[in-house]
């Protein structure tokens, strides 16, 4: 059945995979990513501060839900990249992927801090507390020193692949940590409110103000991958270094 | 466009709106805390990486000339 895929895509995917040519292509399509971030960040923020309504229990307040609810989600959803990506260095070795882990671990610390900053400037005026040791506040907290956990033991190696490995085996133990923050509030007695968005049966919120937070939510999606793409450049050319292609860059670059 | 009493966007912007804008109906204090830190951070970790890859290609760059340009003294 493999030769039912033609072997020209196998062999461009897999050159997908090799770090010149990663180096090569996230080069050109970042800014056109970071274009359309921008275009959905600011659509977002323009239809959630000022089209939308004000809430009739919240007031203004609720307006940190169009980053709130991106940033809590990214943090999760960055954290599937890591442990994805430290599985797939541990089982083939693939050094795109230890670049990608090691990438990824910053901007989902920035997520994970972003949530819970805005979590806290929100529950300030409607909880009238900016924290309580409840499960999904907890579990959000150990996530961020998981990740922060993650970039202290990478950067304690002084072997680049040993450390990866390290690392990869913590990310792979804290996946644990995902469905306890997911489910938390289902789980537990907590503050913080309920799902309102990922419900199965209608969502309970008005339409004009959950357009809004797709399109934010969707610039956090292209947010996170100009962050990654720019991250990963530097993580491979500091990687390799000492490579032929390297410099076979530099002198054109040089000589250009 | 019929949102009740909502101004155009242009008159929205008028000085009397915008004070109101900026006042978020008394939560300027969180929702305006809330917005910078976001956007600061979100610039940071974007802007980081690609100074660090900026200053990297450059040290290489100058080690790489340094390697093959043979000595003329």
């Amino acid at each position: 059945m493999i030769n039912a895929i033609p072997s020209a895509w196998l062999v461009r995917f897999h050159r997908l995979g090799s770090p010149p040519s990663f180096y090569h292509l996230s080069g050109l399509i970042i800014p056109w990513v970071g274009a359309a971030c921008l275009i959905l960040i600011v659509a977002g923020l323009y239809g959630g501060l000022y089209l939308a309504p004000t809430d009739y229990q919240q007031g203004e307040s609720y307006r940190i839900i169009y980053l709130h609810v991106p940033s809590a989600w990214m943090s999760m959803f960055v954290y599937v990249v890591l442990a994805t990506s430290s599985a797939i260095s541990l089982i083939w070795r693939m050094k795109l992927a230890e670049a990608v882990a090691r990438a990824t671990a910053p901007i989902g610390a920035t997520y994970t801090f972003i949530a819970l900053i805005t979590g806290s400037l929100w529950g300030k005026p409607m909880w009238g507390t900016w924290w309580v040791w409840d499960a999904r506040l907890t579990s959000e907290l150990i996530l961020l020193f998981l990740y922060l956990g993650y970039i202290a033991l990478v950067s304690a190696f002084d072997d680049r692949r040993t450390a990866s490995r390290a690392g990869a085996v913590l990310a792979l133990v804290g996946v644990v940590n995902l469905p306890i923050i997911h489910f938390s509030v289902e789980w537990w007695n907590t503050l913080h409110q309920g799902p309102t968005i990922t419900k199965f049966d209608q969502p309970s919120i008005a339409i004009s103000m959950l357009i809004p937070l797709l399109l934010t939510t969707a610039g956090f999606k292209f947010h996170f991958l100009v962050a990654l793409l720019a991250s990963v450049r530097a993580e491979i050319l500091n990687g390799e270094r000492r490579t032929a292609w390297v410099a076979e860059l530099l002198a054109r670059k040089t000589h250009a | 466009m019929a949102r009740g009493a909502r101004p155009g966007l242009l008159n929205y912007w008028q000085e009397k709106h915008m004070l109101e804008f900026f006042q978020m109906g008394g939560y300027a204090a969180y929702v305006w805390p809330a917005y910078g830190i976001t956007a600061l951070s979100m610039i940071l970790v974007i802007v980081h990486p690609i100074r660090k890859h900026k200053k990297l290609r450059k040290t290489l760059s100058q080690l790489h000339a340094k390697r093959t340009q043979p000595e003329r003294s």
